[in-house]
C-alpha cells in the first residue's frame, strides 16, 4: 500500500484510482494476463501506463489508430514522461531507425499492428526485454482482423517471438464470442477478466419502424428538430451522409455537415473540429467517424441505417451522453433495410470465381512469395488482396491437406457465417418489441439488468421525452469580413482585453 | 443544354487552345498535372503552363462522362481522337470569357508542387499562434505530418513576446498581399484557416458561403496560394513558409538524372546504354530539358539551317503538329526528335512561366 498511490500522484497527478484500476494494475504487475472491458473515458490507458513505468523493460502498446497513438504520446510527454515513442508508417526512414536503435531506452512504445509485423521490427523486439504487451481497442482483432487488417491476427505470433510477455487486452465493447476470439488470437492463458457493464443508464433507447425510406427521412427530420443538440446521425453510405446533411440544413436553422471516408483528410479534420467546438451541431456520418473522438455533450445518436453487429451499435450509440446527462439513441428501420448490410458483407470477400482464378494463377507462377501487392497486380482490390495473401500463407504454414482454394473458400464461408449471425443478432434485437430493449441488449453481452433506468426504452415507455428548449438554433458560421477574421485569429490578446 | 460545370468550361477553354491537334486525354493529363514528357511539352508549346495541375483530384471516370456530355451538347467533337471546337462551343466560351474574372495570379506548373506544403505550413503556424496567444494548449493540429511539424518546431518563437511579434508581422504581411485580391478570394483564404474559437471551413462549406461551385472554390483558393508564393519575396515571415519549396527548374526526377550525364559529356546513346533506357526515353528527357533549362545549348543538336526552317514552318502552318511540319519541310533529313526539340526550345517559354 502506498507506493502505487504515490506513483500515481507523482507521475499522473491523480490522488486516487478510479473504480477497479488498482486491482487491474496489481494483476498486471504480478504478471497475469488481463482482459479489460470498460467504458471509454474510464481510465483504461492508465492500466498499462502505470505498470509500464514501474516494470523493468519496455512495454509495447498495439493501437489501431495513428491519431490515438500520437495523442497518448503527447499527453505523456506533457506530464513529463519523456521516454515514450510511437512507431508507425508515417515516420520517415531516419526516424524509424532512430526509434529502433534506442528501443531499450523507452518505457513505452506505441505501435500499429502493421508495423509490428515488419521483420526488422520483430527482430529487434525479440531481443528486447518486453515488460508487457498491451492491445488497445482489442475488439478490432475480431471486428477487423479476419478481413481487412489481418495483421491483427498475428499479434499472438509476435507475442511468442517477444518471449511471451504478460498481455493486457483492452476494449470498450466485446460480446462473449468476440471476447473468446480475442483471448484465443492473443494466446492468453487463464486471464483475469474484468468487464464493466455496457449499460448506459442515461441514454434512453428507441427503435422506430417505418414503411419506406421516405418516411424514415421525415421521421429523422422530425427527431432532429425536436431533440436537444448536438447530435449524430449514422448512415450506411457516403452518398446518404451527404444527402441527409443537405436535407437537415434545408429544413432547419442548424448547421449540419457530412463526414465520411471520401472527404479529404483536411476537410474531415475541420468537420471533426467544428463538431467538437459546437460550430456544427449535427453530423451525418458513416462509421468512419467516432473512434478516438471524445465529445462529452452529444445529446442524441440516430441510426438511419443499422450497423452490422450489436457491438458497433453499442459503441456508436454510446458516444451520446458521456457527460452523464440524459441522452437519446434512436434506430430507424424499414422492412427492406436487411438487403444492404448483407450486400456489404458479401462485398467484403472475394467471390468463389475470383478465388479459383487467383489460386490457379499463383500456383502456376510461383506460389511462394504471395504478397498483397502481388495479388493486387492481378486486379484485386486492396482488402481482398490482403485477405488472400494472409490465408494463403496460413494455408502453407498449416500444411493443410486441402487445396488452396478449398482452404480459402472454407475460411470465407466460416467468416461470412459469423458475420451473418452477428447481423441476425442485431436484427433480432431491433425487431423484438416484447421485452425491454436494455435487458435484451445486456443479455447479448452476457449481462443481466442491474437497476432499471428511469427513461429506459420504447418498450418500457419513455414518460418524459427530451425536448429542445432552444428551437431557434444557430444559423451556422458567423459572417465577418476576411480582415476581421484574420485579425481575430492572430490578435487574441487584444481581442480578449 | 444546362449550364456547364466550372471544370467542363475550363476543359472547353483548353480545347480551344489545342484545337484539333490534341486528344481529350491530353487535356486530362494537363488538368490533373501528369508529369510526363508529352504533357510537359503540350503545356509549353500551347502556352498552358498556368492550367497544369488545376484539378489534380479529377477522376478519369468522371472526366470521361463530363467530356462525353460536351460532345452530346455539340460544343466539341472528337473525331479521330482529336478535340475540335464547334461554333457553338466557341460561342459558349466567348460568353464565359467575357464575364469571367480570372484570379489575379495562378500558375500550376510553377507552384503546383509547392502549394500543398506551403499551405500546410502557413495554416499550422497560424493555428498554433492563435491558440498560443489565447493561452490554450489543448487542440488538434490541422496537419499532423512530421515534416510540417518539424518545420514549425525549428521556427517556433520561444516566449509570449516574440509570439505576438510574429503574429503581428504575419498579419501585416497577409493584409498587404491579400488586399490586392478580390474580397472573395481573400475570403476563401482566411476562412480556410483555423485557430482559437474559429475552425476553418471545408471546401463544401466555402462553396455554400460564396455560392461558387466546389471546383471553382478549390481553384481560386489554390490561386491565392500561388499568388502568395509568387510574392513571398516581398515578405520576411511568410517567406519562411516557402523555404526550400520553390525549385529553379521543374524537371522530373528521371530527367534530372539524364541531365547529370549530359553535363558530364556523355552522348544520348551512351546515356541510353548506361541507364538501360530506350533511346526514345532519353529523347523525351532532352526535349524536356530543352524547354526548361535556360542553359540548354540547342545548337549542339540542331543546326542553324534546320532550326530556321522548322520555326518558319511552325509559323507559316500555324501548327504545333509534328506530322504537318515534317511534311511541309522542303527536304527529308530531319527526324521527329529534331523537330520536337526545336519546338520545345523556341515554341515554349523558358523557365517556369
Amino acid at each position: 500500500m502506498g507506493t502505487l498511490d504515490n506513483r500515481l500522484y507523482e507521475w499522473f497527478g491523480y490522488s486516487s484510482f478510479k473504480h477497479n484500476q488498482r486491482e487491474i494494475i496489481e494483476s498486471v504487475l504480478s504478471g497475469e494476463d488481463v482482459f479489460l472491458m470498460t467504458a471509454t473515458g474510464s481510465g483504461k490507458s492508465l492500466c498499462y501506463q502505470l505498470p509500464a513505468l514501474l516494470k523493468q523493460g519496455t512495454a509495447i502498446i498495439v493501437s489501431p489508430l495513428l491519431a490515438l497513438m500520437e495523442n497518448q504520446v503527447q499527453e505523456l510527454k506533457q506530464l513529463g514522461i519523456k521516454n515514450v515513442a510511437s512507431y508507425n508508417s508515417f515516420l520517415s526512414l531516419k526516424e524509424k531507425k532512430s526509434v529502433l536503435n534506442r528501443l531499450p531506452e523507452y518505457k513505452l512504445i506505441y505501435i500499429s499492428p502493421e508495423s509490428l509485423q515488419q521483420k526488422d521490427v520483430l527482430d529487434k523486439l525479440s531481443r528486447l526485454n518486453v515488460s508487457l504487451l498491451a492491445v488497445d481497442e482489442a475488439h478490432c482483432i475480431s471486428q477487423w482482423g479476419h478481413e481487412f487488417r489481418t495483421d491483427y491476427l498475428k499479434i499472438g505470433e509476435a507475442r511468442n517471438k517477444m518471449g511471451s510477455p504478460p498481455c493486457l487486452a483492452l476494449t470498450a465493447t466485446a460480446a462473449p464470442e468476440v471476447r473468446k476470439d480475442i483471448l484465443d488470437k492473443l494466446n492468453m492463458k487463464d486471464p483475469v477478466i474484468k468487464c464493466d457493464t455496457v449499460d448506459r443508464t442515461n441514454i434512453s433507447i428507441r427503435t422506430i419502424k417505418k414503411e419506406t425510406e421516405e418516411e424514415k427521412r421525415i421521421e429523422l427530420i422530425d427527431c432532429v428538430r425536436k431533440l436537444p443538440k448536438p447530435g449524430m446521425v449514422y448512415v450506411g453510405s457516403r452518398k446518404k451522409a451527404e444527402e441527409l446533411a443537405e436535407a437537415i440544413k434545408n429544413e432547419m436553422p442548424f448547421a449540419a455537415s457530412a463526414y465520411h471516408g471520401g472527404m479529404t483528410k483536411e476537410d474531415r479534420h475541420l468537420i471533426q473540429q467544428q463538431f467538437l467546438l459546437d460550430e456544427v451541431q449535427i453530423i451525418c456520418c458513416t462509421n468512419a467517424f467516432g473512434m478516438g473522438i471524445n465529445k462529452p455533450n452529444i445529446r442524441f445518436v440516430i441510426h438511419f441505417d443499422y450497423p452490422k453487429d450489436i457491438e458497433s451499435y453499442v459503441q456508436e450509440m454510446g458516444r451520446a451522453g458521456r457527460d452523464g446527462q440524459r441522452s437519446t439513441s434512436i434506430l430507424l428501420y424499414t422492412e427492406i433495410d436487411h438487403v444492404f448490410p448483407r450486400k456489404m458483407i458479401e462485398w467484403e470477400f472475394p467471390t468463389e470465381e475470383e478465388v479459383q482464378y487467383i489460386c490457379e494463377v499463383l500456383r502456376t507462377d510461383d506460389s511462394h512469395d504471395v504478397t498483397r501487392k502481388r495479388v493486387e497486380s492481378y486486379g484485386f482490390e486492396d482488402v481482398h488482396a490482403r485477405f488472400i495473401s494472409h490465408y494463403w500463407e496460413e494455408w502453407r504454414n498449416k500444411e493443410d491437406a486441402r487445396s488452396q482454394e478449398e482452404f480459402i473458400n472454407m475460411v470465407i464461408k466460416r467468416r461470412k457465417g459469423w458475420k451473418f449471425n452477428k447481423l441476425i443478432q442485431m436484427e433480432e434485437w431491433i425487431s423484438n418489441n416484447n421485452k425491454c430493449r436494455r435487458e435484451t441488449l445486456l443479455e447479448t453481452f452476457g449481462e443481466t439488468l442491474q437497476s432499471p433506468a428511469k427513461q429506459c426504452c420504447d418498450v418500457c415507455g419513455i414518460t418524459e421525452p427530451l425536448e429542445d428548449v432552444d428551437e431557434a438554433g444557430d444559423a451556422g458560421f458567423p459572417m465577418m469580413s476576411w480582415q476581421d477574421r484574420l485579425y481575430a485569429l492572430l490578435q487574441q490578446q487584444t481581442h480578449k482585453g | 443544354m444546362n449550364n456547364l460545370s466550372f471544370r467542363q468550361t475550363i476543359f472547353l477553354y483548353l480545347s480551344d487552345h489545342l484545337d484539333g491537334e490534341r486528344s481529350v486525354n491530353s487535356i486530362f493529363h494537363i488538368l490533373t498535372g501528369k508529369r510526363s514528357s508529352q504533357t510537359i511539352q503540350d503545356i509549353k508549346w500551347y502556352n498552358l503552363t498556368k492550367y497544369f495541375h488545376m484539378f489534380p483530384y479529377w477522376k478519369i471516370s468522371d472526366f470521361t462522362a463530363e467530356t462525353d456530355e460536351l460532345v452530346k451538347y455539340e460544343l466539341i467533337d472528337t473525331n479521330e481522337n482529336l478535340v475540335r471546337m464547334t461554333a457553338k462551343g466557341k460561342q459558349y466560351l466567348t460568353d464565359f470569357l467575357l464575364h469571367y474574372d480570372w484570379p489575379a495570379f495562378f500558375n500550376g506548373w510553377k507552384y503546383g508542387q509547392a502549394e500543398s506544403l506551403f499551405w500546410k505550413r502557413v495554416s499550422l503556424l497560424i493555428q498554433c499562434l492563435s491558440y498560443a496567444l489565447a493561452k490554450n494548449r489543448s487542440f488538434l493540429p490541422v496537419f499532423e505530418e512530421e515534416e510540417v511539424q518539424q518545420w514549425l518546431k525549428q521556427r517556433w518563437p520561444k516566449n509570449d513576446k516574440t509570439k505576438q511579434v510574429l503574429a503581428d508581422a504575419l498579419l501585416g504581411e497577409l493584409f498587404q498581399l491579400l488586399e490586392q485580391l478580390s474580397n472573395q478570394d481573400a475570403f476563401l483564404f482566411s476562412y480556410r484557416l483555423s485557430g482559437y474559437n474559429y475552425t476553418g471551413l471545408t471546401m463544401r462549406q466555402l462553396s455554400e458561403m460564396t455560392l461558387l461551385e466546389e471546383d471553382e472554390c478549390y481553384f481560386r483558393f489554390q490561386a491565392v496560394i500561388h499568388y502568395l508564393l509568387e510574392h513571398v519575396d516581398q515578405t520576411t515571415y511568410l517567406k519562411e513558409a516557402a523555404y526550400n519549396l520553390i525549385e529553379k527548374t521543374v524537371l522530373t526526377r528521371t530527367t534530372k538524372h539524364t541531365l547529370y550525364y549530359l553535363k558530364q559529356g556523355f552522348t544520348m546513346d551512351e546515356i541510353s546504354y548506361i541507364r538501360q533506357l530506350k533511346r526514345s526515353t532519353i529523347e523525351d528527357h532532352v526535349v524536356e530539358i530543352a524547354s526548361e533549362d535556360e542553359e540548354f545549348q540547342i545548337h549542339q543538336y540542331v543546326s542553324e539551317y534546320w532550326k530556321n526552317l522548322i520555326v518558319n514552318k511552325m509559323k507559316s502552318e500555324k501548327t504545333m503538329k509534328l506530322k504537318t511540319i515534317k511534311e511541309a519541310l522542303p527536304e527529308p533529313g530531319v527526324n521527329y526528335f529534331i523537330i520536337r526539340l526545336t519546338l520545345a526550345y523556341y515554341g515554349g517559354n523558358h523557365g517556369n512561366t
